[in-house]
């Protein structure tokens, strides 16, 4: 059976769509939404990396880019990110052939883990600038 | 200490992109590092976390000829992040199915 190259990216932006139009109407940015809180935040009172990611989708939509920063800035870099693999996936499978990503990248994994970890601990650091982080 | 029998040589095929020439036998293997940062963010943080900590292993292991080892760390990285997108498939269905328990349950007391 012959599968189009490009099903698969266009399955992955179908899906992605979808999410981004259950979070522009479920609105996250106001509390008390259908959509669930973060299960870090809500059991332990503090920011995980991932927290405050759906308010920063939700402000990315809506082309509010300095409070799509605040939610979540190492959340909207992953998206940078992850936007540019999915563009190398999917020119990738429109020649044929494997196209090199940023992934690849000799340094990619270590840099993302550490970026996290840093994330996971500025974030809930109380003093100095770092409050500012905590959403 | 035993015998360490030599790792098994990598599978043989054509390199598909810039053949290493010289330098390694086959192209390292993909780290899943995507995949990782997807179940992180999408599904389930510590497994994600995990799966990247794996990928985080593949490129030095390849670099320092540990092949067999860096293709076990790149699985590792795939199998963990598929336990996260399991783990947060099933985080939302539980959430789900309390929201629905709950709204019930609020329903009831003021009916």
């Amino acid at each position: 059976m012959h599968i189009h190259p490009l099903a698969a990216p266009l399955a992955v932006a179908a899906a992605a769509a979808g999410g981004c139009a259950a979070i522009w109407a479920a609105n996250p940015t106001i509390p008390g939404g259908i959509l669930p809180v973060c299960p870090t935040k809500a059991l332990f009172g503090i920011d995980c990396p991932g927290c405050g990611s759906l308010r920063m989708i939700y402000s990315l939509l809506h082309f509010d880019f300095a409070s799509a920063v605040h939610y979540n800035a190492l959340g909207l870099v992953a998206v940078l990110l992850l936007m540019w693999a999915f563009a190398a996936w999917t020119y990738g499978r429109l020649v044929g052939r494997q196209v090199r990503s940023w992934q690849h990248l000799r340094w990619s994994a270590p840099t993302v883990l550490a970026l996290t970890l840093v994330w996971f601990v500025v974030r809930n650091l109380g003093f100095g600038p770092f409050p500012a982080l905590y959403v | 200490m035993t015998y360490q029998p030599p790792p098994p040589p990598p599978p043989s095929g054509p390199p598909p992109y810039g053949a290493p020439q010289g330098g390694y036998p086959v192209p390292q293997p993909d780290s899943n590092l995507v995949w990782g940062i997807l179940s992180a963010l999408l599904c389930c943080l510590p497994l994600g976390v995990v799966s990247i900590v794996y990928s985080s292993k593949v490129s030095g292991l390849w670099m320092q000829g540990r092949y067999a080892e860096a293709q076990t760390a790149a699985d590792n990285a795939k199998k963990w992040a598929i336990w996260g997108a399991v783990a947060g498939v099933v985080g939302l269905i539980i959430y789900g199915v309390l929201m629905v328990a709950g709204g019930m349950a609020g329903y009831m007391s003021v009916s």
